[in-house]
């Protein structure tokens, strides 16, 4: 009887309770959640970006297609046409790039940027719960949201960014801001991200990012726009990150 | 004005496929089909130095031209269907050449049509793939040669305006998991592959064994032609941080089908001999490198080659030695003797001539949004010639490359990289649509 009237008191208190998911994860948990809304721990995602990049030389826009599975993604070009076809193959930390007429695919590394202040890292799906050792800074209100202040240290050396300083949602379980520091400490981009996307996962539906802004901190006139589009979940199977299906 | 007129005929074969690409895609898309097309125009101008050296006496044995035009066309169509797959790449190709030799001056050109890869794939349950087709089969980190690929060695970066030609493959391939592949590769026909005439065509099968883990990668081959050798080879690379990659390539086989010079007591006074063919030893190509991308954006690579089928000290003197005698006797009555041996000169069957190479390419691409700059040296250490390209890229819109590229060549009279060719540069225009 005593086990039913806790139960019931327990299940008024969570209905009456506002949500407060964090208090009961750990850090690692909550760069994990967050990960979702980026693409990570999704067993196959495809996504359109739209990227706008500014800078003292002027303005680019590229179009591109994600397709992103745990750790391994394809990133290719459709925009504009005299980029079309080229491609970027990462497969865990190996990465490759190809360009049309050129059939031998390069090898690259994460330090090649991609296009403006994006790396390659930046447009892939985002596994910072599998490549970062969260910290627990404390608590912020970013743009009037209560968020998590976590810092984010590099598991290992081959990821993009050694130090990541990253504003987690309490309310929505996103990553809202990043600041990106390199090995000597020194802060050299900050992203901001919207969430207006919402795809379904495991019948939830789950918002998923829309927008990525990163700001140089060392050039404050280069500015990088993504805008996410046409997100599709979906099982990819392995021969899209098979090296040796990447040329046609 | 022929010329004008051949390349407008030519440029009127770019239209048709545009419109039919663009109406056929969306017309298929509600049929389950994927309709993929990249149109480019090429077009570039070249002129070379030639080297007047006894390889080449005169330019009358390699006939090499110190001018040349190319238009080409280059249609990418790719179409899919459930699980088959169909990719194909016509050109349509206008070259004009100048060539100056001592006995006399020739100014040609001509127009072809031709495909340069197609390829039909099936594949079962996403792991089984069966494929036919003409392609250009590349693999390997390195950036100067691939010494473990049986079919294509030059791996087309030293002019990436000029297309390799495609070779006629089956091929079966198997994804176990996304860490291991296997293939089975059978290079059926010589298709557009380079021919220089010197042999015939040999089958070649191989079977390709690829792993990727999580900060590296790999490859094993072995690969047998049919009347000729059996080949190991295979490659690694590791990612040891975001900026710095290592990597080592090697292609092996027993024995060797290089030729050496060697003297003779009966005229002509030499004799080019594939001596070592049955040789118990293992001969080939080792190469070890590394790729650095500095802050700023620039990477970096230096790569060590050692090919122990090389020339040594004296053989190197031998073949030297033989080439100015023949091109001497070139020159004068003793053509008939001396044009085989020099023709066979020209390709020893030694991707390099001799045994130490150090290479070294800096790339810097996206500079100020819109150029491309490659350098590239190749010095051989054992007789201190050397090979300088660059090549800069430079996008002028949302349609339209300009491309430059130039290329020297240093060395004494006795040395590989001088001997058909003292430099040579080329501008051009690359249009995407």
């Amino acid at each position: 009887m005593r086990f039913v009237i806790a139960l019931s008191l327990g299940l008024m208190a969570s209905l009456i309770m506002p949500p407060n998911w964090a208090s009961t994860l750990s850090p690692a948990e909550i760069l994990k959640q967050s990960d979702a809304a980026r693409g990570g721990g999704l067993p196959g995602i495809t996504w359109n970006i739209k990227l706008i990049a500014v800078d003292g030389d002027g303005l680019q826009e590229r179009g591109l297609t994600v397709r992103a599975r745990g750790n391994d993604s394809l990133v290719e070009f459709f925009q504009p046409p005299k980029i079309k076809d080229q491609k970027l193959l990462t497969v865990e930390r190996n990465m490759w790039f190809i360009k049309p007429g050129l059939r031998k695919p390069t090898p690259i590394s994460a330090r090649q940027r991609l296009v403006g202040q994006a790396s390659n890292g930046d447009v892939a799906a985002t596994n910072y719960s599998g490549d970062y050792q969260a910290t627990l800074l404390g608590e912020e209100v970013i743009n009037g949201e209560s968020c998590y202040r976590l810092e984010l240290t590099a598991r290992e050396s081959r990821v993009t960014y050694d130090r990541i300083i990253y504003w987690v949602s309490k309310s929505r379980q996103v990553g809202v801001q990043a600041e990106f520091y390199t090995v000597s400490g020194k802060l050299f981009k900050r992203a901001q991200f919207e969430y207006g996307n919402q795809i379904n996962y495991r019948g939830k539906s789950i918002p998923f990012v829309s927008k990525m802004i990163i700001m140089d901190e060392i050039d404050k006139n280069n500015k990088t726009t993504l805008e996410y589009s046409n997100i599709q979940v979906s099982e990819l199977p392995d021969q899209i990150f098979n090296l040796q299906f990447l040329t046609r | 004005m022929r010329r004008v007129l051949i390349f407008i005929w030519l440029a009127s074969w770019l239209f048709p496929p545009i419109i039919l690409a663009a109406k056929l895609d969306a017309a298929l898309a509600e049929q389950g089909i994927t309709l993929d097309s990249l149109i480019r125009a090429q077009a570039f101008y070249s002129r070379s130095s030639i080297s007047d050296t006894s390889f080449n006496p005169g330019n009358q044995l390699a006939r090499l031209n110190d001018a040349e035009f190319i238009f080409e066309l280059r249609p990418d169509f790719s179409l899919s269907y459930q699980n088959l797959e169909f990719m194909l790449k016509p050109r349509f190709q206008y070259a004009w050449e100048q060539i100056d030799t001592t006995s006399g001056h020739f100014d040609q050109d001509e127009s072809s049509a031709y495909i340069n890869e197609w390829r039909m794939r099936l594949g079962l349950r996403n792991q089984f793939f069966l494929s036919y087709g003409r392609e250009v089969l590349l693999w390997g980190p390195a950036m100067l040669l691939s010494p473990s690929n049986p079919f294509f060695v030059d791996n087309g970066r030293s002019n990436p305006y000029r297309e390799l030609g495609g070779r006629d493959y089956l091929q079966a391939t198997y994804l176990a998991n996304p860490n291991w592949t296997f293939s089975l590769i059978s290079n059926t026909a010589q298709g557009r592959g380079e021919d220089l005439g010197l042999s015939e065509f040999d089958r070649t099968d191989a079977v390709k064994v690829d792993y990727v883990g999580q900060s590296g990668y790999g490859s094993l081959i072995f690969s047998h032609q049919r009347d000729g050798l059996s080949k190991m080879g295979g490659f690694f690379q590791l990612t040891l941080s975001d900026a710095l990659l290592v990597y080592a390539e090697g292609g092996y086989s027993q024995g060797t089908p290089a030729f050496y010079p060697y003297r003779t007591p009966t005229p002509p006074g030499w004799s080019f001999v594939t001596d070592q063919r049955d040789d118990n030893k293992l001969f080939g190509i080792s190469l070890v490198g590394l790729a650095y991308t500095f802050e700023a954006g620039p990477t970096l690579n230096v790569e060590f080659i050692y090919n122990n089928a090389g020339y040594s000290d004296q053989e190197a003197r031998d073949y030297f030695a033989m080439a100015e005698q023949l091109g001497s006797g070139f020159a004068g009555s003793g053509l008939a003797a001396a044009a085989p041996l020099l023709a066979q000169a020209a390709n020893p069957r030694l991707p390099l001539l001799r045994r130490n190479y150090l290479f070294v390419q800096l790339l810097n691409t996206n500079i100020r949004n819109q150029l491309d700059v490659t350098l590239r040296y190749t010095r051989n250490l054992d007789d201190d010639s050397g090979n300088f390209v660059s090549v800069f890229d430079w996008a002028v819109n949302d349609f339209t490359h300009l491309f430059a590229l130039g290329l020297v060549n240093h060395g004494d009279e006795r040395s590989e990289f001088r001997r058909y060719l003292d430099n040579q540069w080329l501008i051009g225009i690359n249009l995407t649509f």
